[in-house]
């Protein structure tokens, strides 16, 4: 299924129906099998808590949800750059490539104790921990759109003697373009993750939090079903993301007359 | 008459041992539409890329009348699917630093030449056919009005009815504009009906290019190709052709 058909009402059906068949099950068996609360919460104990919880959770999904976008643009903005930056040199390329991939697979618990040593808990360590989880996708398909160009396009561009800004400006970076919208979709759902792990890690502050925080305080607590409701706001807001720059990115590769999907 | 490109002594080698092309000698005259033939590996392409000064001879030198304006056209039209057919007309020019009302003239022009519209002017690449976008690579090519344009099979992915009509609109453009043309293909018909000299080249590195006059006068049409005289010549050439690689054969 191509992206652009999520949006179209008739692929909503399917999954709404099958989310009311195990919505009905799990209240069933809550019932029939007489489950504690705070072991499995009924979807009607999790209604409950939503709505008791709204201001909460509607805070807390807002700013993790700004920590997010922020960390995204940052991804966006900064792999670009880095992107360019290595389909201009081989050398720097050969050199810096390996620890763009370090920083994919480092984990994030093992830099969290640094980044709150050099930054501090707060908003700025969050973004920077959604940063560096989102920021590899976009280099890596940012990098290979600038590099994938056909032998014959380049030879046109050399036999009208283009400058290597001119390939950059005219050829390389919008043929980058469906690439980087790729990247992005990945790194968008990345994005929402990192917010809320870094939450978790680097977040902690009791009057401002995320849901990161909430998530962790509510497990602590027992209050499984105030939890589920992090949970799936935290779903929503994953969702709500990659929705928008999935849209965004049909809609300019539909303008940039690559299709996309072709 | 004075020779739009000429090659003395070239050799093209990638590794020393295998030259791609040996001590060639070749010159193709101002105006003249040449087709280059040859089996497959023989170095037209290579030729072609010398020509266009895309590749530098290993030895020997290939001359061209001083800034004359070379184009390509590729076997893929090779267009830029983010630019509209006029945008993609225009390359060239923005590469060159043509300009404003100049550019918008010879952009004009060439669209012209291919007899679109200004409804197809403002299309995607991806809402033509192939046979339109190989139209508009060869307006692309012609935009900077060369004065030697050059052709690496263009037509060859083709159906053989467009292909036909393809080189008759190709002759039209020759023509009226009196450019000098070499046509790298494999179809030998196409190549005898286009030009006014077929060059075959030998499937061994360092044989003799045999030449190939074709004195039909123009301009042609489709009827030409139906002629018995027509027909013989073709022969004639497949039969060089065959001698070549048979050649290698031994």
């Amino acid at each position: 299924m191509s992206p652009a058909s999520w949006f179209r009402p008739a692929a909503w059906w399917p999954p709404l129906l099958l989310l009311l068949v195990v919505l009905t099950g799990w209240q069933t068996a809550v019932w029939w099998f007489d489950w504690p609360v705070f072991l499995v919460p009924a979807p009607t104990d999790v209604a409950t808590a939503v709505v008791e919880d709204g201001d909460r959770l509607l805070a807390a999904t807002a700013r993790t949800g700004v920590a997010a976008v922020a960390g995204f643009a940052a991804s966006l903005l900064g792999g670009v750059l880095i992107a360019v930056i290595f389909s201009q040199s081989r050398l720097v390329r050969a050199s810096c490539y390996p620890y763009a991939i370090f920083l994919q697979t480092v984990p994030i618990i093992a830099i969290a104790p640094l980044i709150i040593t050099w930054f501090g808990t707060g908003f700025a360590s969050v973004v920077l921990v959604t940063l560096i989880i989102s920021l590899f996708p976009i280099i890596a398909s940012t990098t290979s759109g600038l590099l994938n160009i056909d032998e014959d396009l380049l030879e046109l561009f050399r036999l009208y003697r283009a400058g290597r800004w001119q390939v950059l400006w005219k050829l390389r970076l919008p043929h980058a373009v469906p690439y980087l919208v790729t990247g992005a979709r990945t790194s968008s759902g990345m994005a929402v993750i990192g917010a809320i792990v870094g939450e978790f890690f680097v977040g902690h502050t009791t009057t401002h939090y995320g849901l990161g925080y909430l998530v962790l305080s509510t497990s602590q607590n027992l209050k499984t079903a105030h939890l589920f409701a992090a949970v799936i706001a935290s779903a929503f807001l994953g969702i709500a993301l990659f929705g928008v720059v999935t849209w965004t990115g049909s809609t300019l590769l539909a303008r940039w007359g690559s299709g996309g999907e072709e | 008459m004075r020779s739009a490109l000429s090659f003395d002594g070239v050799t093209v080698a990638f590794d020393a041992r295998h030259p791609v092309l040996e001590r060639v000698d070749l010159k193709i005259a101002d105006g003249e539409f040449v087709s280059l033939v040859g089996p497959s590996g023989c170095g037209k392409s290579t030729a072609l890329r010398l020509m266009a000064g895309l590749l530098e001879p290993t030895a020997g030198t290939v001359e061209r009348s001083e800034d004359s304006r070379v184009a390509l056209v590729f076997q893929e039209p090779n267009l830029l699917p983010w630019r509209t057919v006029e945008e993609n007309i225009r390359l060239p020019l923005e590469l060159l630093g043509v300009e404003g009302t100049e550019a918008r003239q010879r952009v004009g022009e060439s669209l012209e030449l291919i007899s679109f519209g200004s409804a197809d002017a403002v299309k995607r690449p991806r809402e033509l056919s192939g046979g339109m976008r190989m139209r508009v690579s060869l307006a692309r090519a012609l935009v900077t009005r060369p004065e030697v344009l050059l052709l690496d099979e263009p037509f060859a992915a083709l159906d053989d009815l467009l292909r036909e009509q393809l080189n008759e609109e190709l002759l039209e453009i020759h023509s009226a504009r009196g450019t000098t043309a070499v046509f790298v293909t494999h179809n030998v018909s196409e190549a005898v009906f286009l030009a006014d000299r077929v060059v075959v080249m030998p499937a061994t590195t360092g044989d003799e290019f045999v030449h190939v006059p074709v004195d039909f006068s123009r301009p042609r049409n489709a009827a030409l190709r139906a002629t018995a005289d027509f027909a013989r010549l073709a022969g004639d050439v497949s039969t060089k052709l065959r001698d070549g690689d048979r050649e290698v054969a031994r």
